[in-house]
């Protein structure tokens, strides 16, 4: 069953130009347990639209759709509900996190702050349990690392305690927005070993934002593939990654270096650049770059339909079909 | 000779009351004329100090740095003499190294200056540099925001390209784009190499796109470089056990669902690096000798050294192959 269905999410935001359309018409679902992996460029509508799920968009943003959150829409609480839910079901790790952490209280203070504030938990208890999850992150010495503070930390340690703090009231939802990007290598696979572990031991469920599709093969169960603000292909992260279907997950993939490549052969870029919000093309948004676009791609919006066993694509003329 | 080599370069910061902090600990690199060299390691390695020594950004204060086998000096109050000028740098993030108020032509038409270009002849040669690069060269009167992040980096090249340098060293210029821009600049590197006979030494910690562009390799571990060699023979076989770890931390975007390999522990505080090799708190094949001798390089294969005692030909124990196989 799905702990969180996303439906017809859109959201407008509003710009000195008049507004923008940044998510366009999307739909998605999160199983329990399930690595839900978003895909995409830089201005492609993956961060303001799990943003939206929080309610953490600017002021005056339009939001439009659903978002059921074990039978609750996350859209539409206001208050008091939506402060229990936001934090406590479901929390949120960010790329970045020596601005998301506060520099000037200390870790054990910003990882028992959820715990007294959302469970009353009284501060000998608090503290028990944030050593716990230190531990849990495996960072080393956890009694001192509560005194500490962000600054003392290295970039890997202080993404695994702003994990540990989304952790704290046992969300059953991560979102997580590219998490490992700032981070060096070694230290990234530490943190997707991290969140496989959570995955599997405590049922945690997570949306993973990322661009980079080698961190996505790794560890999402699931990717849609954002492009302009809409999803133009989604399915099983296996599938879609050795056999994508849309002209645009293709161009992604060979704009990567490969492994076994011998090296000084050319990357092939996409030719052009990503449209801005403002300047969306009409009908498929991706046609300008396309060396498969026909003339319906001009004018109409593709759908996002069912292609094969859990696949979806939004390309009429599915150039790949048989790859 | 080689075109541009660092040798045995130290940098060293001093930290108010704390102790110095030697950046780059001794570490040697040099770039041939139409060569793509690769200088590789995480954060905290010392590569962007070393980086900022080679073009004179800080003075070493050991070792020396080799222009065309002359000296190329520190920079200094007064500007850079044309030699000198022959070395340029480009930097991680085109958003700030390019001056936001001025025009693309203006700031590309300061190293046409430089070298004594004829002002009537600097809007033709600006509209060359754009193309070469791949930007219209109708663009030279717009300003930095008006292009995206992929189009701004390659206008920070063009502006390096002004000066017409034998060499370029840049320093993460591909970590702050998408992957298509990416791919990009990275075939712009390798053609402005072959095309121009150009000389480019390459800082970045993401082996992966270094082993897709660059003829050579060496690899940086706090403050020092503990393998080096042509790329392919190096990301096939590494021979030391920190290059083998950053190998096996890429993860593939092959759909198969394996997880990379996680290297334990922290990198330590430059500040206070470990006895002995650097690497052995965190190596898995560390031994009795690493946390008290310090590794010289062993040659370990046509133009590669390793930094390592498992690279020891003299040594008795049996060494731990770390074969070829890195996926």
């Amino acid at each position: 069953m799905a702990l969180l269905d996303v439906e017809g999410l859109r959201v407008r935001l509003p710009t000195r130009a008049g507004e923008v359309t940044i998510v366009d018409g999307v739909d998605y679902h999160v199983g329990e347990g399930e690595v839900f992996g978003v895909a995409g460029e830089s201005g492609s509508g993956k961060t303001i639209s799990v943003l939206a799920l929080m309610q953490l968009l600017p002021e005056g943003a339009r939001v439009e759709g659903r978002a059921l959150y074990a039978g609750r829409d996350l859209l539409a609480l206001r208050g008091r509900a939506l402060r229990q839910v936001r934090g406590r079901d479901v929390a949120m790790v960010f790329q970045d996190p020596l601005t998301s952490l506060h520099p000037m209280l200390t870790i054990g203070r910003q990882l028992t702050e959820h715990l007294r504030v959302h469970e009353g938990v009284a501060r000998g208890a608090a503290d028990r349990r944030a050593v716990e999850l230190l531990e849990e992150v495996r960072i080393p010495d956890p009694e001192k690392a509560l005194h500490g503070f962000a600054h003392q930390f290295s970039g890997g340690m202080r993404q695994r305690i702003a994990i540990a703090i989304a952790l704290a009231c046992r969300p059953k939802l991560l979102i997580a927005d590219e998490p490992t990007t700032a981070l060096d290598v070694t230290v990234q696979a530490g943190i997707l070993r991290l969140l496989d572990r959570l995955r599997r031991e405590n049922g945690l469920s997570v949306i993973l934002i990322t661009h980079d599709l080698g961190v996505m093969s790794s560890i999402a169960d699931h990717v849609s593939v954002f492009y302009a603000g809409r999803i133009v292909e989604s399915g099983p992260t296996r599938e879609l990654l050795a056999h994508p279907r849309h002209p645009y997950t293709r161009a992604l993939l060979d704009a990567l270096p490969h492994p076994e490549s011998e090296g000084g052969a050319e990357l092939v870029a996409i030719p052009g650049a990503p449209p801005t919000p403002r300047r969306r093309p009409d009908g498929c948004a991706f046609h300008p770059r396309c060396p498969y676009a026909r003339e319906d791609c001009l004018v109409d919006v593709p759908p996002l339909v069912p292609v094969s066993d859990g696949r979806l694509l939004a390309c009429p003329p599915d150039p790949f079909a048989s790859a | 000779m080689s075109l541009l080599e660092a040798r045995d370069v130290e940098v060293v910061y001093r930290s108010r009351g704390g102790p110095d902090v030697r950046a780059v600990a001794g570490a040697s690199v040099a770039v041939d004329a139409g060569q793509i060299v690769g200088l590789v390691g995480e954060s905290g390695c010392g590569k962007s100090s070393l980086a900022r020594a080679v073009v004179g950004l800080v003075a070493p204060i050991a070792g020396e740095i080799l222009f065309e086998g002359k000296p190329l000096p520190a920079l200094r109050r007064r500007a850079r003499s044309r030699w000198e000028a022959r070395v340029q740098m480009v930097f991680q993030n085109p958003y700030a190294s390019l001056n936001p108020r001025r025009t693309i032509g203006d700031q590309l038409a300061d190293g046409l200056a430089l070298r004594g270009v004829e002002r009537s002849r600097h809007a033709a040669t600006i509209a060359e540099l754009l193309e070469e690069v791949g930007i219209a060269g109708a663009g030279a009167g717009r300003y930095p925001h008006q292009f995206s992040g992929g189009q701004r980096q390659r206008i920070a090249i063009a502006r390096a390209l002004a000066a017409e340098p034998a060499v370029i060293v840049l320093d993460e210029p591909l970590s702050s784009l998408d992957a298509s821009a990416q791919a990009q600049v990275a075939n712009l590197l390798v053609r402005l190499a072959r095309e121009r006979d150009l000389g480019l030494l390459l800082i970045s910690h993401d082996l992966g796109i270094v082993h897709h562009v660059a003829d050579a390799v060496s690899v940086m571990y706090l403050g020092v470089v503990v393998e080096s060699g042509p790329t392919r023979a190096v990301w096939n076989d590494p021979q030391h056990p920190y290059t083998e770890a950053l190998i096996g931390a890429i993860p593939h975007a092959d759909g198969a669902g394996t997880l990379p390999e996680a290297l334990p522990g922290e990198v330590p505080d430059p500040a206070r690096p470990p006895s002995g090799c650097r690497f052995h708190p965190r190596c898995p094949y560390v031994f009795d000798r690493c946390p008290t001798e310090v590794p010289p390089a062993y040659p370990v294969g046509p133009g590669r050294e390793a930094v390592c005692f498992l690279r020891d030909p003299a040594a008795v124990v049996a060494a731990p192959t770390s074969g070829g196989d890195t996926t």
